[in-house]
């Protein structure tokens, strides 16, 4: 699979053309619709026109970055003033924003070509990205799985080598959920450093905007291009954004890397166990040190975010709840029970939450630089699976085990990042989160990097793929 | 520090959606106390003194009297 910064350098080498790469895009990607369902829209015209436009710019010497004439599409909750948002649900169908999301100004700006906006489990509230509305969104890796979600149609599109990069969102693991089960990388942001800025909320005290693509080093790449203050999102942190620049080997001597077998090693899929104890070996091999924490309470922070996605979520629909018949039957239900949680227990739950992340200062931050651990306990599974049975005989419900070990990190607002650690016996990908303090995206995104680089799991294609 | 019961979620959905099938309104409840079954003992970590985070700001100082368990 060709990644983002190599599509760049045949750019800047004259091997391809914008032009040459968005027709490719957009051929490979309606040749697969009817099998992988990625997509929602395709914005030929525009595309087109921005890839002549991009390749003018590189004639005359114009360059603005890796994401020049780069072919990306955007999960179909980010406002675009020139193709319909639907955030894959019947109730916006005909929604025509009047204007672009803060994510897509700044791709267009940085050169990115948008070749369409992606599927999506409807609303974002939910972890299949199989849409009632507009159809199942399939895996590269195996039609008959699940992508994950919501951004199921950015990780397939990904996974798929459809796009270079595609933006999703993460409000209890809808980025890292999809990037782990399509094996690509994923980014989470630390709370407030993207722009939420046009975009569909859901939970928007936990709402985060960030990349899916092949590489960590490409996602540090649509994260220089994307993040930065914006006053327009209330939320948006005032901090002037630091560009990562990940070095040619990233050094990990000295890197204090946590991990903890409570909570987050408990209740997996061995091999997945076994392929995050194998990353810790190797992270250790080079050069860093290893810190065992004790973080059973993690599910602590899973259970804030019980009250408060739901309580918020709710508040975002409310004006639309009465056309229940327009809502999807598996999501309406969770709209209509956040409409009944206490005020009062949404406010101790933001209350607790303050008291949480002190307990991450204190209790993970302050004696490591990076938390690893799964992004989720088990492989994409089957659509239409409503639980998998780990090898040990254990039930586990689908949506909660895919959730479980990365909706803390919404709650804490920190950086957690989503690359392929290896595969499973059943060929499927499996993946490490890699998580850190607020703002330290350098720090997860150099450790993904260095690890793709020892490992090149990245460069195994999905069936799916060119 | 004693906090209320946790609420009847069966009559509550009842209350608030009459109009619904009792097969959607069963689900609303599971829905509900599922959501809160782990929360409600958090609760008394809680102490007069905290602030919420309405606006959320992951490096936000601690507000009066915050420490955690």
């Amino acid at each position: 699979m060709t990644t983002l910064l190599e599509a760049a350098a045949l750019l800047r080498s004259r091997k391809a053309s914008s032009l040459e790469l968005t027709q490719d895009s957009l051929s490979r990607s309606k040749k697969l619709q009817p099998q992988l369902n990625a997509f929602l829209t395709f914005t030929e015209d525009a595309a087109l026109a921005a890839a002549r436009s991009a390749d003018a710019d590189f004639a005359r010497g114009l360059d603005r970055g890796p994401l020049q004439g780069i072919p990306v599409a955007v999960k179909d909750l980010f406002y675009t003033k020139s193709a319909p948002t639907t955030a894959g649900s019947k109730i916006f169908a005909g929604f025509q924003p009047s204007f672009d999301a803060a994510v897509v100004e700044k791709l267009e700006a940085a050169g990115a070509v948008l070749t369409g906006k992606l599927g999506m489990h409807e609303l974002a509230f939910g972890i299949t990205s199989n849409n009632a509305h507009y159809g199942a969104i399939r895996n590269p890796w195996d039609p008959t799985r699940i992508p994950g979600g919501s951004s199921g149609g950015s990780g397939a599109a990904v996974a798929a080598g459809l796009v270079f990069a595609a933006m999703g969102s993460d409000t209890g693991g809808s980025i890292r959920i999809p990037a782990s089960y399509c094996g690509t990388a994923g980014l989470k942001p630390t709370y407030g450093l993207v722009s939420r800025y046009g975009t569909m909320p859901l939970g928007f005290s936990l709402d985060h905007m960030g990349p899916l693509a092949p590489t960590s080093r490409d996602c540090a790449a649509v994260l220089n291009a994307i993040a930065g203050p914006d006053p327009r999102d209330a939320y948006s942190a005032s901090q002037p954004f630091s560009p990562v620049n990940i070095p040619p080997v990233p050094s990990l001597t000295g890197l204090r890397i946590a991990f903890s077998e409570e909570f987050l090693l408990e209740s997996i899929d061995p091999e997945i166990k076994a392929m995050v104890e194998s990353a810790l070996r190797a992270f250790h091999e080079w050069g860093a040190t290893l810190v065992p924490l004790k973080l059973g309470w993690l599910r602590d922070v899973v259970a804030i975010s019980h009250v408060i996605l739901p309580a918020e979520a709710a508040s975002v629909l409310e004006p639309h709840l009465g056309r229940r018949d327009e809502l999807g039957s598996e999501i309406r239900p969770l709209f209509e029970a956040g409409r009944l949680i206490p005020a009062v227990d949404y406010l101790q739950a933001q209350k607790l939450r303050r008291l949480y992340r002190s307990k991450a200062q204190a209790e993970i931050w302050n004696h490591c630089d990076i938390l690893l651990a799964p992004s989720t306990g088990i492989t994409a599974p089957k659509i239409g699976e409503q639980t998998v049975t780990l090898p040990s005989g254990l039930d586990v419900e689908v949506r909660a085990a895919s959730t479980l070990l990365v909706r803390a990190f919404n709650v804490l607002g920190v950086p957690a990042h989503s690359t392929i650690g290896g595969f499973h016996s059943s060929g499927l990908p499996m993946s490490l989160q890699i998580v850190a303090a607020p703002f330290r995206e350098a720090a997860v995104l150099a450790a993904g990097a260095r690890f793709e680089q020892e490992t090149g799991h990245y460069r195994n294609p999905a069936p799916f793929a060119a | 520090m004693a906090f209320p019961p946790v609420p009847d979620w069966a009559q509550l959905t009842a209350a608030l959606y009459p109009h619904l099938s009792p097969p959607e309104r069963e689900a609303i409840t599971r829905i509900w106390a599922a959501n809160y079954q782990n929360f409600h003992p958090l609760k008394s970590q809680i102490n007069g003194e905290i602030d919420p985070d309405t606006v959320f700001l992951p490096t936000a100082p601690g507000s009066l009297g915050e420490s955690a368990k």
